[in-house]
């Protein structure tokens, strides 16, 4: 039942990314609390998918560019994290979101595939017009947004079907500290969270605003 | 001047969600407008199945703009429709105004309320640990900024039409967007320390992992967005290095 619901998931998330409501239901923060819900690990898909939205805050759908999907892609790391029946441990988290980013760069793909897609679609016999241009439009658009969200079902399927085995023969296998593990996501996490800070405090005012909220997120550390 | 009915508007917008859906490398959001235009057209040429199958076939075309602020055009070109303005006029209109609405909605959203939420959504993971709140916390004050901007866009729109250019000048987006990096800043600071002593995994770090997140942060500051891919090669490098040792061994 899970593995259904996840797969239906991803299909709105896909969907939410682009072409139907842009909502944000595809932003790695939500999808992976949500995917952690089904699987019954809301904390720990919110955890994951923060460290993927963390990842991700750079990246801007701008113009025509091409992406990494990171919805689908928080969906299926959770759900693997989830159906593999593994401890939430800071190695299986390492792993999970490794897999993830991969998935990020692929699911990307097919949604430049899907957009090749679209443009046959949208064309096709569009030399004269129609009779009912209308209607042959409202059709044409529709069945690309359907399309996409049959993309969201192939890759969150693929994903979760490679996942979950990978993930179980491969954590055992791995054979590193988990303060290494934990200290890696940290330190990545961290390092591209900074890069935010040319957006964001490009001037003193926005420096000064960036210093004053290290000094309280420090304070709340020591507040703990 | 006759008026669009407000069903007519109210469906233009529930649309305009969908102004990417067909989204492709020759006539980008093109269908999509059309789409979304589709109401207004019906009920303008209510009388003339000919010349609506002309107008959806001119509106199909080459068109794209920051979905959020799409509505803007839609809402424009549905005035100007309904004014009975040339064609041309309006093909000149949508084609002057696309670049603009891009730029705009990619710096405000995309490059500021996008960010400011995301970032609010990771404090408030952080800070309380409850999924829950931090989920609902992003949503609802995206979307309110989200769904507040593509109806008041589509409203000006329509309010304006030719002249909507001149409206957008007026509008205080730019202070807005301001104040929005501004509260993204401080909210990125405040996120920073946290991911560092291990929130995001929701362990304990010892002090070098400390140490290294400085350097880390510092590096992040310095080169920009260009920190990303060397990231993920020290992920995966991470993530490799684990099995190899047991090879090793």
């Amino acid at each position: 039942m899970s593995w259904f619901l996840l797969v239906g998931l991803g299909a709105v998330v896909a969907l939410d990314a682009t072409s139907f409501g842009q909502l944000m239901l595809s932003r790695p923060l939500v999808a992976g609390t949500l995917a952690g819900a089904i699987v019954g690990q809301p904390l720990e898909g919110a955890l994951v998918g923060a460290t993927l939205e963390a990842l991700s805050l750079g990246i801007m759908p701008v113009g025509a560019a091409k992406y990494p999907e990171t919805g689908t892609a928080a969906v299926l790391a959770v759900g693997t994290l989830g159906l593999s029946g593994l401890p939430p441990t800071a190695t299986a988290f390492l792993l999970t979101l490794a897999y993830g980013v991969v998935w990020q760069s692929l699911s990307g793909a097919t949604v430049v595939a899907g957009r090749y897609i679209n443009e046959w679609l949208v064309q096709a016999g569009r030399g004269v017009i129609a009779k009912r241009m209308d209607r042959m439009i409202e059709r044409r658009h529709v069945g690309a947004m359907i399309l996409d969200l049959v993309r969201g079902v192939l890759v969150t399927s693929a994903g979760l079907a490679f996942g979950v085995p990978l993930l179980r023969q491969a954590l055992p296998l791995w054979n590193l500290p988990a303060v290494v593990a934990a200290g890696a996501v940290a330190v990545a996490a961290v390092t591209v969270l900074a890069g935010n800070a040319r957006i964001f405090a490009d001037n003193r005012r926005g420096a000064m605003l960036l210093a004053a909220g290290v000094l309280g997120g420090s304070a709340l550390l020591f507040l703990r | 001047m006759n008026r669009l009915p407000r069903s007519v508007v109210r469906r233009t917008f529930l649309r305009s969600f969908t102004i990417q859906g067909s989204w492709n490398y020759r006539t980008l959001q093109g269908s999509g407008f059309a789409f979304a235009l589709m109401p207004v057209l019906r009920w303008i040429h209510r009388d003339d199945p000919q010349r609506l199958q002309e107008s959806v076939q001119r509106h199909a075309t080459l068109f794209n703009a920051h979905p959020y602020l799409a509505g803007v055009a839609l809402g424009a070109v549905a005035r100007m429709e309904m004014d009975g303005e040339d064609p041309a006029l309006i093909e000149r209109f949508k084609n002057a105004l696309r670049g603009s609405l891009g730029t705009l909605g990619d710096r405000i959203v995309w490059a500021g309320w996008r960010p400011a939420c995301a970032l609010l959504g990771i404090a408030v993971l952080l800070i309380t640990m409850s999924a829950t709140t931090a989920v609902l916390v992003f949503l609802v004050i995206y979307n309110l900024g989200h769904i507040g901007l593509r109806w008041w866009g589509l409203q000006i729109g329509v309010e304006y039409g030719l002249q909507v250019g001149e409206r957008l000048r007026r509008a205080p987006l730019g202070n807005w967007h301001e104040g929005v990096v501004g509260g993204a800043a401080l909210l990125l600071g405040l996120v920073l320390p946290l991911a560092a002593a291990g929130g995001l995994t929701a362990s304990r770090v010892s002090y070098w992992v400390l140490m290294l997140c400085v350097a880390g942060g510092v590096a992040g500051w310095r080169l920009g967005a260009a920190a990303r891919p060397p990231v993920m090669v020290l992920l995966a490098v991470v993530a490799v290095a684990g099995f190899l040792l047991r090879l090793g061994q």
